[in-house]
């Protein structure tokens, strides 16, 4: 990596670091793990950094990747060694819609399977098209509206996630 | 109502995760220790088995090519032959020297072999376990984690590293073997990986020269603390046989150590890499790299030493 390509990715990850770090939380549903798995992307995506032509693809991929792995290596592991933390940033403009409410969602999310998962994130957090999460994960774009319907559905009957859904909003106390 | 379960959805997510933010540092850091990374990983890579003992390798010395940043004091590592055998160079003489001084010193004694570092960015303690290769990995810095997963079969053990031939002509083959072979599975995984990406990506890799391999497998393998003294001398004899070695017996690491620099520049890419040697017992003091445009990373060594069992994390009070 050149002093120019080096410019670029620093520049990249000023721009994306945050939107990588809030995915990479949202697809472990684990903050601590999240950290290491957005470390490990970044040095992935440093070191093929000039071969790759889409980044933010690319990340996506890698992070898709880590954390099916982990899922893997998870499974040998107790559950309760992977419970959610709540760490709030005193820079947060509304802490209590941010931080009061990321565990609930955290939790719910980590009913999902990685596969439903990964999809909610990048279609409702990545804001890709169908076609577009289709294309990422090599599945048809079919199976990617029923599984983002269903884990939507599963996600709504969460404790935490019930009233903010029969709300309508999620900008409602609970 | 699915379309107002997607909005709610999208808008949960978003403003549960906005607080959250990136540490700033963190890509600075990743491109100081990129190059290091790699060559790190290609010098735990497991040892080619079925080195080619005994074959012939013709080493042509030639001119180096030294460049105006060489320090005064330094010599290069290039022979001349004359009836009576080879003649060394001052340079060849200084490793041929670290060489001897290696091979007076008794590796560690424990399983556990533990080494720790001072980085650019971080403080790092590795312990390798000497008859697995398993790798432990603490670390103390801003925005890395403070313990790495434990990373299994990570180096090559002290048995693996034993078995490795120590005449040059050998070392030298295998060397140059582990460096192709590695580099040809590094760029396999990188396209199975890149398969993935929705938009083409092109495979571009440094067309690097058989000293240029040479040269990089042998300092990457003697930071490792797991090589034995009969491996290490003999590392030492192969550089002093690469051409475009060059070889400062009087300087200092970046700690004020007296050590014996060996730098080379690689003939493709421009990267010069330091090594600094501690001149009684041939171990690593420091490495170091930089790029033409100035970019630049190193580490120190600070000690060796070994234990009966995996000691727990320094960094964690």
């Amino acid at each position: 990596m050149d002093r120019k390509q080096a410019r670029d990715f620093e520049g990249f990850v000023t721009e994306s670091g945050d939107a990588l770090l809030r995915m990479a939380t949202l697809l472990t549903t684990d903050p601590d793990l999240a950290e290491d798995v957005y470390q490990e992307t970044l040095h992935r995506l440093a070191r093929r950094w000039s071969r790759v032509d889409n980044p933010r693809a690319f990340c996506r991929r890698v992070m898709h990747n880590i954390v099916i792995d982990d899922a893997r290596a998870r499974k040998r592991r107790p559950r309760e060694l992977f419970a959610v933390h709540d760490r709030g940033d005193p820079r947060s403009a509304d802490p209590v819609t941010a931080a009061d409410l990321r565990p609930s969602l955290l939790a719910a999310l980590s009913t999902l399977t990685d596969q439903q998962r990964t999809i909610v994130v990048l279609r409702y957090f990545e804001d890709l098209s169908e076609n577009e999460v289709a294309e990422q994960l090599g599945v048809s774009p079919g199976t990617v509206k029923s599984t983002a319907s269903r884990a939507v559905a599963q996600l709504r009957t969460q404790p935490g996630l019930i009233a903010l859904f029969a709300a309508g909003t999620a900008d409602t106390t609970i | 109502m699915p379309g107002i379960d997607e909005d709610i959805m999208r808008e949960l997510i978003h403003r549960c995760t906005d607080d959250l933010h990136a540490p700033p540092h963190v890509a600075a850091a990743i491109v100081r220790r990129q190059r290091h990374r790699r060559l790190r990983h290609r010098a735990l890579g497991v040892a080619v088995a079925g080195a080619a003992a005994g074959t012939a390798v013709a080493v042509v010395v030639s001119a180096p090519g030294a460049r105006s940043r060489q320090a005064p004091g330094t010599t290069t590592a290039s022979g001349t032959t004359t009836a009576s055998g080879i003649r060394l160079t001052a340079a060849q003489k200084s490793l041929y020297q670290l060489s001897d001084a290696a091979a007076r010193t008794a590796r560690p004694g424990g399983r556990y072999v533990i080494l720790t570092e001072k980085q650019d960015s971080a403080d790092r303690t590795s312990v390798l376990d000497s008859l697995t290769g398993d790798v432990w990995t603490y670390q103390r810095g801003a925005g890395i984690p403070s313990e790495l997963p434990v990373a299994r079969h990570d180096s090559p053990t002290a048995a693996q590293f034993d078995a490795m031939p120590t005449d040059v002509t050998s070392l030298r083959v295998l060397l140059l073997e582990q460096a192709k072979q590695q580099q040809a599975q590094a760029i396999a995984d990188e396209e199975k990986q890149l398969k993935g990406i929705p938009k083409k990506a092109v495979i571009r890799q440094p067309k690097l020269t058989d000293d240029d391999f040479v040269f990089d497998q042998a300092t990457t393998l003697l930071w490792n603390p797991l090589v034995g003294p009969q491996l290490r001398a003999a590392l030492y004899k192969v550089l002093a046989d690469t051409p475009g070695v060059q070889v400062n017996d009087h300087a200092r690491d970046d700690l004020g150590r007296p050590a014996v620099e060996i730098s080379r520049t690689a003939t493709s890419t421009g990267i010069v890499d330091q090594t600094f040697e501690n001149p009684k017992n041939g171990a690593v003091l420091e490495t170091a790299f930089s790029y033409q445009d100035g970019t630049k990373g190193f580490d120190l060594y600070l000690s060796v030493t070994s234990s009966k069992t995996v000691p727990p994390n320094p960094y964690q009070s």
